[in-house]
């Protein structure tokens, strides 16, 4: 293998995270590689509108996303099942090339509550310990909500989020999420303007004696300047955004935050195409230190790029298997209940509800972020006990809302599937009569951590690479159907008092399905915890039993909270930064002590 | 260190090796798998930054004419024609269909297609050794001896009523067999009709915004600011594509030029 010249750092993956990173360390003075397996994309040519506004193009071939053919896992329910490959893009999808899954996200921009960092001890207090079942393997966060607070308001000013603030520094603001934790400051921008459907939603909610408020947007409200001198535009509500790049410089993405200065600077050197392969890992035990980074180029060429730190910033998935393959870490061990690598990883419990209202929408006109929240059924923010809770409590909750995000047409005439699927005079009614006047409420709920749903590598299927697919154990369980059905329930409720006739509703009972799109919100697998016995990262991301890899991205979660989780993603990956700047670079050591 | 700027290098080079193939811009894949020989490049990858180019209708690309009949007769039932307007026969679904699955790879150049090949159960996905056009080429002869033995006739003769039931049969999972993926066929041709009945007609169907004035989408605009407040009233701007409006695809497509 071929060598390139050392750096002192080298990212693995150059999106959300990966961005951040390079910004972070190059303005210490450090010499950067990034590798980033997919192509150079900014919003000029790339995302062009004449270009993007291609539903079959970028929703149903998935144009901007990783295909399986690139890279993909296998995926089973349980450790019986035998695991079989993810052929076709799913249940998530993975974007491809420089600013990964932050070109395609929605920009749906939450803070996650204080008690979401506290979750374990928060619940116990609450309602006793027997409402972890045994096999309920999530728990406090190592970071706090005030310690992350700053980082929070360091990360939507570079995205200009439009939000309402509905709390700061413990002053509650009318309009605003009255349960959100104590802000430093305003959010950057004005909230989005509102749509005949999202106040339809803002006042039954208010009748209900809920507390609606608008979505923390990742599209600009008005035109906005970051603290890193990069402009956006305001947001032309074109509809084409979950899914698609934005032409329009609307919405944000490391192309309209970080990435037109990081690529200015002479520390930093990105090779598109390339895909890190494994972690070059050397010592043992205490002296256990990655010493750089194996790469394949677009040529086919295997290289070795050495470096003394290594930071990994791929996507979830790809975090942990980089991880796996290389023997960075102990790999988790369900049964013996050892290793920290794979374990806690969990996804997001999405649900709604459909309904029809004699109002006519224009249902085309939209943005990701365009939508009125509730935040009263998340987290524990509402007491889990009867009468509210009938039967068994459970632990978590999510958000409930209605989103105006741009629906495109292929989507909307497609209803069921498999032995469901509607076809003939009655998918033409449908097509002919509900597309206009047709609304979702749905729920953004948590997703627990469980001993028996983790990531690890899989005995059989390879990628194009000879690396083993990393296999996916996970299904839903009953803590999280529960918390479900409850949450869909008031999706139910509120759609009907806003008029609407009930069509169908979708609380993801039975099996985890795999072929059916839901979000690309996947988390843990490494995350970070307070101790190295809980954990395979400290609260600054770095490896506890390798402290010159840093691992960022919601890999670091311990369970999902009920809410989107980039926010939390930039905010952790900055918070340890800081820190990495500050106390690493003078003194490479670990940053936590054991 | 040296800066590789937004278009680096080895991108460029790339074009002409790995770049897009006038077939695969005509199917509008943006990210190419160079399949064969090849398996580890990175590079099998490549942006493509422009929106396929218009194709003139012209002879099939992979289906033979029998096998048209049936996916012409399928789509007829899907989304009928009827007192209310044309469906997704006429807005021209099948040739959209048949573009598809003449493209690389059969429709499956993006997928995983790595053996072993195990059924699974269904909520692990496609797990059939077959691509799209592959289904399609094997399931369509399979259903027209089933239709004639069950009803008298290849699919695509029999009345209406008898189609729907037909249909319905290989919906319900009654004619599949060991190697007979009926099912499957079934669930990826109502699929398919869909996407060539409301997609950009630049892909060969949704002729002249069937689809889209079927179900009231006013197309493809970049800015909605002006009607934000306007409460859903109904907007009276002609239905615009990629390409412009129906005018303006007739108009391209005559010339046969492309862009």
């Amino acid at each position: 293998m071929r060598h390139k010249p050392p750096v002192d750092a080298v990212i693995c993956g150059f999106g959300a995270t990966g961005v951040l990173v390079a910004e972070a360390l190059t303005r210490a003075g450090l010499s950067v590689v990034a590798l980033e397996r997919g192509p150079m994309l900014n919003t000029a040519p790339d995302f062009q509108p004449s270009v993007m506004q291609d539903e079959l193009r970028f929703q149903n071939r998935h144009g901007l996303m990783v295909q399986p053919r690139l890279s993909t896992q296998t995926f089973r329910h349980t450790m019986s099942e035998t695991a079989l490959p993810i052929r076709q893009v799913g249940a998530w999808q993975i974007g491809l090339g420089v600013g990964g899954s932050a070109v395609h996200w929605a920009g749906q921009c939450f803070r996650y509550s204080p008690d979401e960092f506290r979750l374990r001890s928060q619940f116990e207090r609450q309602y006793g310990p027997d409402i972890f079942p045994e096999e309920m393997t999530s728990q406090d966060w190592a970071v706090s909500y005030d310690e992350l607070e700053p980082y929070y308001d360091r990360f939507e000013k570079l995205l200009g989020v439009s939000g309402q603030a509905g709390n700061i520094k413990g002053r509650i603001i009318e309009g605003g999420n009255p349960f959100e934790g104590p802000r430093s400051d305003e959010y950057p921008n004005p909230p989005l303007a509102r749509v005949k459907a999202t106040r339809m939603f803002d006042k039954t909610a208010r009748e209900q004696g809920l507390n609606p408020y608008p979505c923390p947007a990742a599209q600009a409200s008005q035109a906005y300047t970051n603290p890193l001198g990069v402009r956006m535009g305001p947001c032309t509500f074109c509809g084409y955004c979950s899914g698609y790049g934005c032409g329009n410089y609307s919405k944000s993405s490391p192309q309209t935050s970080v990435l037109p200065v990081v690529l200015e600077r002479p520390g930093l050197e990105l090779r598109t195409l390339s895909v890190a392969t494994r972690i070059l890992m050397s010592g043992k035990g205490k002296n256990r230190r990655a010493t750089g980074v194996v790469y394949v180029d677009a040529e086919n060429q295997e290289w070795v790029q050495p470096a003394e730190m290594v930071f990994v910033c791929a996507f979830t998935m790809d975090n942990v298997h980089l991880l796996l393959v290389s023997g960075a870490g102990t790999p988790y061990d369900p049964v013996a209940g050892t290793g920290q690598i794979g374990r806690n990883y969990a996804f997001q419990i999405w649900g709604y509800a459909n309904f029809l209202f004699k109002e006519r929408f224009n249902p085309f006109i939209g943005a990701g972020a365009l939508g009125q929240i509730v935040d009263n059924y998340n987290c524990d923010n509402f007491d889990h006990e009867e009468p509210l809770v009938t039967g068994k409590p459970f632990v978590g909750g999510g958000y409930v809302a209605l989103f105006q995000y741009g629906t495109p047409p292929i989507a909307a005439s497609s209803f069921g599937s498999g032995e469901t699927a509607v076809w003939g005079a009655e998918l033409k009614r449908k097509i002919r009569e509900e597309y206009l006047h047709m609304q979702q409420v749905q729920s953004m709920g948590a997703n627990q951590s469980y001993r028996d749903v983790f990531l690890d590598l899989d005995p059989t299927y390879k990628d194009r690479f000879g690396r083993p697919l990393l296999r996916v154990t996970y299904d839903i369980k009953p803590n999280d159907h529960r918390m479900s059905n409850f949450l869909v329930d008031r999706c139910v409720d509120i759609g009907r008092a806003m008029g609407g006739t009930l069509l169908d509703r979708n609380s993801r009972e039975g099996h985890f399905d795999i072929t059916e799109f839901q979000t690309t919100h996947n988390c843990g697998g490494a995350i970070q915890s307070a101790t190295p016995d809980a954990g395979a990262v400290n609260k600054f991301g770095q490896m506890w039993e390798v402290p010159n890899i840093f691992v960022y991205g919601a890999s670091q979660f311990p369970q999902n909270a009920g809410r989107n989780p980039t926010d939390t993603v930039g905010a952790t990956t900055l918070f340890g930064l800081d820190e990495v700047t500050r106390r690493y670079l003078p003194s490479p050591a670990p940053l936590v002590d054991t | 260190m040296a800066t590789s700027r937004s278009f680096p290098p080895e991108t460029e080079k790339l074009g002409p090796r790995w770049g897009l193939t006038r077939r695969a811009v005509l199917q509008g894949v943006a990210f190419l798998f160079a399949a064969a020989g090849l398996p580890r490049v990175a590079s099998a990858i490549t942006r493509a930054i422009a929106p396929p180019p218009l194709q003139k209708i012209g002879p099939l690309e992979f289906l033979t004419e029998a096998e048209y009949a049936f996916v012409a007769a399928a789509c007829a039932r899907f989304v009928p024609a009827d007192e209310t307007g044309p469906g997704a026969l006429e807005a021209d679904a099948p040739r959209y269909i048949d573009r598809k699955l003449a493209a690389p790879g059969g429709g499956a150049a993006a997928w995983y297609m790595d053996g072993p090949f195990e059924p699974g159960v269904t909520t692990q996905g496609w797990q059939v050794d077959l691509t799209p056009a592959a289904l399609y080429r094997q399931t369509i002869p399979q259903m027209n001896d089933a239709a004639k033995t069950r009803l008298g006739a290849e699919f695509a003769e029999l009345p209406a009523n008898d189609q729907d039931a037909f249909l319905m049969s290989m919906q319900k999972k009654e004619l599949d067999a060991d190697g007979v993926y009926a099912s499957l066929l079934f669930a990826a041709m109502l699929g398919d009709a869909i996407e060539g009945l409301m997609s950009d007609p630049l892909y060969g169907g949704n002729k002249d915004f069937i689809g889209w004035k079927m179900i009231g989408f006013p197309g493809t605009r970049y800015n909605w600011l002006p009607w934000l407040d306007r409460e859903g009233e109904p907007i009276d701007l002609p239905i615009v594509g990629m390409y412009g409006t129906a005018e303006d695809y007739a108009a391209r497509m005559r010339k046969g030029t492309g862009r």
